[in-house]
């Protein structure tokens, strides 16, 4: 990545931008020092995020207070305060600036800052907690991940990519173990093809995944290039290298994410003319539910599905559940009647944003599958 | 004070079997209407059949076991040729013969020149009755219809040769005669697991139906998958009769109620829960629109019935989770902790038979005067 002659501060990266390219343009050039990093968190809404984060700040926290400050005057550069006091023994307070930029995807908009981690962590991520399901963040699978990252890698050269921490699930191996997966956290030096297979074939689901440049020199790596991180829910740092993140992480992402919500979409049942179902299927690829054991720990990751609850209306040999969310009181059912699938039948209201964390919610806690239509056999 | 006995501890396995089976009686319908349906030639579900559960019929005069009324079988199903089927599904268990007999007997109400069928008149040229049970119990009731149909052969054979004898060794004065005008058979149903599909399996023990291709389709034994039962006839949770309170009540907590949850109704921070008013006729509407069958004519089902939507709304006033105001409830909607159908269930566990005096908005009752009065 070329220097830029005319660096920016992370205000006047904001200032002089004209267009969401313009600034996204300057993130590459912005001066970062060794606290703050450019970051950036795809989100999906279907009205204008900018009008939602409007009528958030309206309504008014005593813990999180935002605030929407139109620096650019030109439309879709818009900046947005944060102050967010948290913990409860040790009262702690982060506070920062983000901007919000309209993407080429017609529901996905980037969250960007140039901001210490903690911004994102305390900050804007927990705002869009708050917003859920009006701002939904996206999830990515393990597939989509290492496209992403070979993506990455490819658009690196001459420089080469090494993945240099993941933090994932793990299948615990040990029969004895109570519990199916433990959270790892593991700091490495590798190139991506090998960190792929590695993690294949160890079951372990990305959450996280760290990324260093580095230079090739006389057939050594050498030097310590930019890093970033890039997460499973679309939220991508990095501490240089910016259009590259961009290019090959980020706007694929955009578009992916925008493909995933409108798949979980229009299938609730009182906006639907037809009586029609529109039920959703994840496959998979050999007949798990042969196995009665995964049967039951399906069953059981669903009874822990959080914000919401769970009827067990059949549970052996067959599942037949009925979950609620919580967020928006969203309802679906949940059949497994077949070997090697599951079957999500939306009921009378059914979110897409509540299709997005049930099907994640499987990924995450029992096993990433296809996603598809319901197709009669 | 009078002494009431101890109640039982509260057996949620049984509630789920109780759900169970109940679930087990609307995909058993389904799948039986399914293999009507199924066009061999073709390969594929022909689109011109007419089929509903709980469509409501009119016997003739002549009925013998309930003339000139309305009667509500489980299922009616009629070919574009104007062949039809009536069905009725039980989930009993019982071994005992005479119980059969009796249900035997009532199944004659269908044997008849029933009115309500989908044509100018209402009336088509002829249809067979179809009595769809547990498979475990399909052979003996079988074995009663068989030897029904053998006793009624020797009763018409001993009036023929006049022999005074004959016929009182054969049957008592008293007994009726169990015997059939139309086609009827028996076919038995299990869920079952196959090698990659649950399925409803179906299996005709006794007697024939006009479709050949079915009739012989069942007597080979058919399963139909769950997968399509539940998505082609677009989640039907009902059956012709009422299902069990926490099944209903879970329903319409989880499904129903969370549908009205919108911008317009907060969550009320000082009594906390968001208020929903609502009608008896409201619910039972969306209930029939979203899982029972809707048809616009005169015969249309009315399931579910509006009387048990009411009793769930008394179990709700009950339980503290609606009260009544006007011709209104108000259910008070919160989230509810672990699983919803326990929850349920334990209530009613707990609460016994709902009390007479329990609001049940009278203003509306004479609403559902015609499901209750019906024989179905």
């Amino acid at each position: 990545m070329s220097d830029s002659l005319f660096e920016h501060d992370k205000d006047s990266v904001v200032v002089s931008s004209r267009s969401a390219q313009e600034f996204l343009s300057k993130l590459s050039d912005v001066r970062l020092d060794q606290r703050n990093t450019v970051q950036v968190a795809i989100v999906f809404s279907r009205a204008p995020i900018d009008e939602i984060l409007l009528e958030f700040s309206q309504v008014g926290d005593t813990s999180l207070s935002l605030s929407a400050e139109d620096r650019s005057e030109v439309y879709p550069v818009r900046y947005h305060h944060l102050r967010r006091s948290f913990g409860r023994k040790r009262r702690l307070e982060v506070s920062g600036s983000f901007v919000t930029v309209k993407t080429d995807q017609p529901n996905v908009w980037l969250l960007a800052m140039v901001a210490p981690t903690p911004f994102w962590t305390e900050g804007v991520a927990k705002l869009l907690d708050r917003l859920h399901p009006h701002v939904v963040r996206p999830f990515f699978t393990q597939r989509e991940m290492g496209s992403f990252v070979r993506t990455f890698e490819e658009r690196a050269v001459p420089n080469v990519a090494r993945i240099v921490r993941i933090s994932g699930r793990e299948k615990l191996r040990a029969p004895e173990s109570r519990r199916k997966y433990e959270a790892s956290l593991r700091w490495t030096d590798t190139d991506i093809e090998t960190a792929l297979h590695e993690a294949s074939e160890n079951n372990l689901l990305f959450r996280n995944l760290a990324i260093e440049i580095v230079s090739l020199k006389d057939g050594h790596l050498s030097g310590e290039g930019p890093r970033g991180t890039i997460s499973r829910e679309g939220y991508v740092s990095c501490n240089g290298s910016f259009r590259l993140f961009y290019e090959a992480v980020i706007f694929p992402m955009t578009g992916l994410a925008q493909r995933r919500l409108d798949f979980f979409s229009n299938r609730e049942r009182h906006a639907r003319a037809s009586e029609q179902l529109k039920p959703i299927k994840i496959k998979y690829d050999r007949d798990i539910f042969s196995a009665r054991e995964q049967v039951h720990r399906l069953l059981e990751v669903m009874k822990r599905f959080k914000h919401g609850s769970c009827s067990v209306l059949h549970g052996n040999p067959y599942i037949h559940v009925s979950i609620v969310d919580n967020y928006d009181f969203s309802a679906a059912d949940i059949w497994v009647v077949n070997r090697d699938d599951i079957l999500i039948v939306p009921q009378i209201k059914t979110s897409e944003a509540a299709l997005k964390r049930i099907v994640n919610h499987i990924f995450e806690n029992f096993r990433e599958g296809q996603l598809g239509e319901y197709t009669s056999s | 004070m009078a002494n009431t006995p101890p109640r039982s501890a509260y057996d949620h396995e049984r509630v789920k079997e109780d759900c169970d089976n109940y679930n087990n009686s609307v995909l058993a319908s389904l799948a039986f209407i399914n293999v009507l349906r199924w066009d061999g030639e073709k390969n594929e579900l022909t689109k011109t059949h007419k089929y509903e559960i709980g469509r409501r019929m009119k016997t003739s005069a002549k009925n013998v076991v309930s003339p000139s009324t309305t009667i509500t079988p489980d299922i009616v199903v009629q070919s574009e040729s104007g062949a039809g089927v009536i069905g009725e599904v039980t989930a009993k268990l019982t071994t005992d013969r005479e119980i059969w007999r009796d249900k035997l007997m009532q199944l004659k109400k269908y044997d008849d020149d029933l009115t309500g069928w989908w044509t100018k008149d209402g009336r088509i040229a002829g249809h067979d009755v179809a009595l769809i049970i547990n498979l475990t119990r399909s052979v003996l009731v079988s074995d009663i219809l068989a030897e029904e149909k053998e006793l009624a052969e020797k009763v018409r054979m001993s009036e023929k040769n006049a022999s005074a004898d004959a016929k009182s060794s054969t049957a008592s004065p008293e007994r009726k005669l169990l015997e059939f005008e139309r086609k009827v058979a028996v076919v038995g149903f299990e869920r079952s697991s196959g090698a990659t599909k649950e399925a409803i399996t179906l299996k005709k023990e006794f007697g024939a139906l006009t479709n050949k291709a079915a009739s012989e389709t069942l007597r080979n034994t058919v399963r139909v998958a769950l997968e399509i039962l539940v998505v082609e006839y677009h989640d039907k949770k009902f059956a012709d009769h009422e299902p069990p309170e926490p099944l209903l009540l879970q329903i319409l907590w989880e499904t129903l109620f969370t549908s009205y949850l919108g911008e317009g109704t907060p969550f009320n921070e000082d009594l906390g829960y968001t208020p929903l008013r609502v009608t008896a006729k409201q619910v039972t509407e969306d209930l029939r629109k979203y899982y029972g069958f809707t048809g616009t004519d005169d015969h249309s089902p009315q399931i579910p019935r509006m009387s048990w939507v009411r009793k769930s709304l008394g179990r709700l006033v009950q339980f503290g989770l609606a009260h009544v105001d006007k011709d209104e409830f108000v259910v008070h909607y919160r989230r509810l902790r672990g699983d919803p159908l326990k929850r349920f269930g334990k209530l009613v566990h707990e609460a016994g038979p709902l009390p007479s005096a329990t609001p049940t908005q009278p203003s509306l009752f004479s609403d559902d005067s015609k499901g209750s009065a019906s024989n179905g």
